[in-house]
């Protein structure tokens, strides 16, 4: 088992760069693909994604060791690409978005006529409370099990379940008005 | 089966599990307008975080490319490093003297009574509270000088009588000399908030 991502972030603010290339090869696919569907070209995405690294760099000494590297640099990456497509076109609040169908395209590159949707719906997800978002992201995105989440977030396997129905409910609800 | 225990059924099988009686909820979720409902809702909602083929792409040597050699809070630490050491040796020492010279002069005063006694006194009774301030708030070593003064302390006590100020008084540094101690078992840096405390 290799180091983990806090002592990643240790490493680099004592002056080795090292560990932060290890985190940008450990979640670089992760970031990528959530900008990808963010904004929904390749070309922006990639522009996107290393700006979200190189900020994460900049506010490293601000992470929070007890927090989970991954939901911190989506949190970033989310902005980011706001940021990239504010420019391009006005945002509204979440309250004003319906989204005609729920499902999402399985090419990336398609649902760039919905980056605006999937943006204000991330926020949601972003916005949902620290562990509960963990929890969801770590499974339903990054697809690791529920084993390997109780293994990273050292909490028992019974607890990351109850977080994840709890998380799951929660954004259900949330995104209820909004979705149909 | 009702609705709570099928839905439960279904969050376990989105976990992976499999359950005994999934069949069974997903029958009742089939015929249930409310679960259908909510069965559709969720997979709407988890739809927009669901995994999917992460596409290789390597950022890696582009960002690293355009980091500084070190990053700017290693070169931060090292840069204040003397200067705050400095301080807080500085201070320390600063927290220290004053209960140097009235322990000196306590001993003083013990082993040749005299015009030192009065002058003792008024030094101690100046340096007490300024005492209980640095002493907890900057070091062990300077707390460990407030617990000698501590010992001088109940000496006056049992000399010139009890009285609810002097109790009172020995009371609440000893809470924070157990404190502060306590705080330097566990390894740790004895804390600046003792200061406003004290």
């Amino acid at each position: 088992m290799g180091p983990s991502d806090a002592e990643l972030v240790r490493q680099c603010l004592h002056g080795d760069n090292n560990g932060f290339d290890l985190l940008v090869r450990k979640y670089q696919r992760q970031v990528y693909a959530f900008c990808l569907r963010m904004i929904g070209n390749a070309d922006d995405a990639s522009d996107a994604a290393q700006d979200s690294f190189l900020k994460a760099y900049n506010a490293l000494a601000s992470f929070r060791q007890e927090a989970q590297f991954l939901t911190w640099i989506m949190r970033i990456a989310h902005n980011a690409c706001v940021d990239r497509c504010r420019g391009k076109r006005p945002t509204d609040s979440l309250d004003d978005v319906e989204v005609e169908a729920c499902d999402v395209p399985s090419n990336p590159e398609k649902s760039a006529i919905r980056s605006d949707e999937q943006q204000r719906l991330w926020e949601a997800v972003l916005k949902l409370p620290e562990k509960y978002q963990t929890a969801l992201i770590m499974f339903h995105f990054d697809s690791k099990s529920i084993k390997e989440i109780s293994s990273d977030l050292r909490r028992p396997e019974g607890t990351v379940k109850s977080d994840l129905h709890v998380a799951r409910e929660m954004l259900r609800r949330k995104l209820e008005g909004v979705l149909r | 089966m009702n609705c709570k225990g099928a839905r439960e059924i279904i969050n376990l099988l989105m976990d992976g599990e499999q359950h005994p009686q999934a069949d069974q909820a997903h029958a009742h979720v089939s015929e249930c307008a409310s679960c259908m409902e909510w069965q559709s809702s969720m997979d709407c909602a988890l739809s927009i975080i669901s995994a999917q083929e992460l596409p290789e792409i390597d950022l890696a040597p582009a960002i690293m490319s355009r980091l500084p050699e070190h990053h700017p809070a290693s070169q931060v630490r090292k840069r204040w490093m003397p200067g705050r050491a400095l301080a807080w040796i500085g201070a320390c020492w600063a927290a220290g003297l004053p209960a140097v010279v009235v322990i000196g002069l306590q001993i003083y005063h013990m082993l040749t009574p005299g015009w030192t006694q009065v002058a003792a006194i008024r030094a101690f009774d100046l340096t007490r509270g300024f005492m209980s301030m640095l002493s907890y708030g900057f070091s062990t070593c300077t707390a460990l000088f407030g617990a000698l003064l501590r010992v001088f302390e109940y000496q006056g006590i049992t000399a010139s009588g009890v009285t609810s100020y002097a109790l009172g008084s020995i009371l609440l540094d000893s809470i924070l000399l157990a404190i502060i101690l306590a705080i330097w078992l566990k390894g740790k840096r004895t804390p600046g908030l003792f200061i406003v405390l004290g």
